[in-house]
């Protein structure tokens, strides 16, 4: 058993600033309507709400949505971040970044940087998973910011539409400059789950998938970020480092569910003003902005907790994890990919599980 | 440490730069941010004590006298050279300013 000691507050706090989205790609979490409901705080709302930020010694804070360009007053929103000493970063699509918001944006001083929705190399791709016309804005929006030096990074969202273009893709953002790519398959969350039959890969797309990072990571690396199937990869290699080579695990606090933390650093606000405990997990409301503070839902919201306490479950004593032989090596990885997959909270995340890939590693093994 | 140098610090009086985020994790450390350029730097009780005497009205010499009585020091040059280079630290990263001595007068 370990025991952790809780920060004052939350360093980083992930906003969802908006539902609103001019695109509708299947895959986003917000593309469903029990997560799209209710109404965006007002500009006066989230103002307020990032003073009470200040006051608990918030750090930083990430923009996200919906899209939070598809707010007018968002820069006017991003001010109010700055007046209270803090930094941000943004989520967005890219199709409504000008000349005009790069410069605000660099010039505000406290800009950690942007990550760009980019899923394909070319409009037909693009455009089929997000709308007409979605290809050619992005792109503008990301020239735009490379052109100022911005902090930016892309993320590509695999799913069965773009799986064979996403080799064409890196290597079109790094022609243009890109030097940090993040390729994820697409998570069976909101919109996702909705439509997780026509998205979620096979598994010789997801294996191919992987191959092909993999080695794109080998011949370029240090653009790829440490995420999705590299990351799957890496961590099962360690693993396999471990049971062929008697190495040590590389991971920390193997055999329990300690693999996310993010309960112990991060709070989620959405876009009507809830806290959760992360966007992952947003059918857990713990409270609200104007009726509960921060700090108190911080220090005592027993959903919180209980995420925390997750790090003293043996997943040798989970239900999916029963008569798993490689729980000494697991972490049990992310808790919202696990209840999302499972709808178990204590259950370890299926999506990244030594055991699936047993007969591949065994064959190593023998 | 150049004696002289150091020496023409010893009357310099230091502000916390407003800007500050000061995240207080326990009784013994205290976490300061600068979110202007990201900087963290973590103070243990003496580097907090200091922190807190960095008020705009008492210059160095006087921060360490004080620092000195409390602790009850025998070896002052090594106060003086501890606190100039961490004074040097915070000031480097923006998490304090020097008093402009030519406006001041």
């Amino acid at each position: 058993m370990y025991t952790h000691q809780l920060i004052s507050s939350p360093k980083k706090v992930d906003i969802m600033i908006t539902n609103r989205c001019n695109l509708s790609c299947n895959y986003c979490s917000y593309n469903d309507k029990s997560i799209r409901s209710g109404t965006d705080l007002s500009t006066a709302e989230w103002q307020s709400f990032f003073a009470e930020l200040e006051d608990c010694k918030v750090m930083s804070v990430i923009l996200t949505g919906g899209e939070p360009f598809a707010r007018n007053d968002i820069l006017a929103l991003i001010d109010s971040v700055v007046v209270h000493k803090m930094r941000f970063y943004i989520f967005s699509n890219g199709t409504f970044i000008t000349k005009d918001i790069v410069n605000y944006l660099v010039g505000s001083k406290r800009f950690d940087g942007i990550l760009i929705s980019l899923d394909g190399s070319n409009a037909d791709v693009q455009d089929q998973i997000s709308g007409k016309g979605a290809f050619r804005l992005a792109l503008q929006g990301l020239n735009y910011l490379l052109e100022f030096g911005a902090p930016v990074a892309v993320r590509i969202t695999v799913v069965r539409r773009n799986v064979a273009d996403v080799i064409n893709n890196c290597n079109m953002l790094m022609g243009l400059g890109v030097k940090s790519i993040e390729v994820v398959e697409a998570y069976p969350f909101g919109g996702g789950k909705k439509n997780y039959d026509q998205i979620k890969l096979t598994e010789i797309q997801h294996q191919r998938l992987e191959d092909e990072i993999v080695e794109f990571d080998k011949i370029n690396p240090g653009i790829l970020m440490d995420s999705g199937p590299l990351k799957a990869h890496r961590i099962r290699q360690t693993a396999l480092d471990s049971i062929v080579g008697g190495m040590p695990p590389a991971l920390s606090e193997t055999g329990y569910l300690s693999g996310c933390r993010c309960s112990y650093r991060n709070l989620t606000v959405t876009h009507d003003g809830y806290f959760i405990p992360c966007m992952y997990l947003s059918g857990f409301k713990l409270g609200r902005i104007g009726e509960d503070s921060l700090l108190h839902i911080w220090k005592n919201s027993p959903m919180l907790n209980k995420l925390r306490s997750r790090r003293e479950v043996r997943l040798s004593d989970t239900v999916f994890c029963k008569d798993c032989n490689f729980t000494d090596l697991c972490t049990g990885n992310c808790a919202g990919l696990a209840y999302a997959i499972t709808g178990d909270i204590d259950s370890a995340d299926p999506s990244t599980c030594y055991r699936s890939y047993y007969d591949g590693i065994k064959q190593y093994v023998h | 440490m150049d004696r002289l140098l150091a020496s023409s610090k010893l009357w310099v009086i230091y502000h916390q730069n407003p800007n500050i985020v000061i995240r207080e994790e326990d009784k013994e450390a205290v976490l300061l941010f600068n979110p202007d350029n990201a900087d963290v730097k973590v103070l243990n009780t003496t580097g907090k004590m200091i922190w807190e005497l960095y008020d705009g009205q008492r210059s160095l010499s006087e921060i360490i006298h004080i620092l000195s009585e409390d602790f009850d020091v025998q070896d002052s040059d090594r106060v003086v050279e501890d606190v100039v280079v961490f004074t040097d630290t915070l000031m480097d990263a923006n998490f304090i300013y020097a008093s402009d001595l030519n406006k001041d007068q």
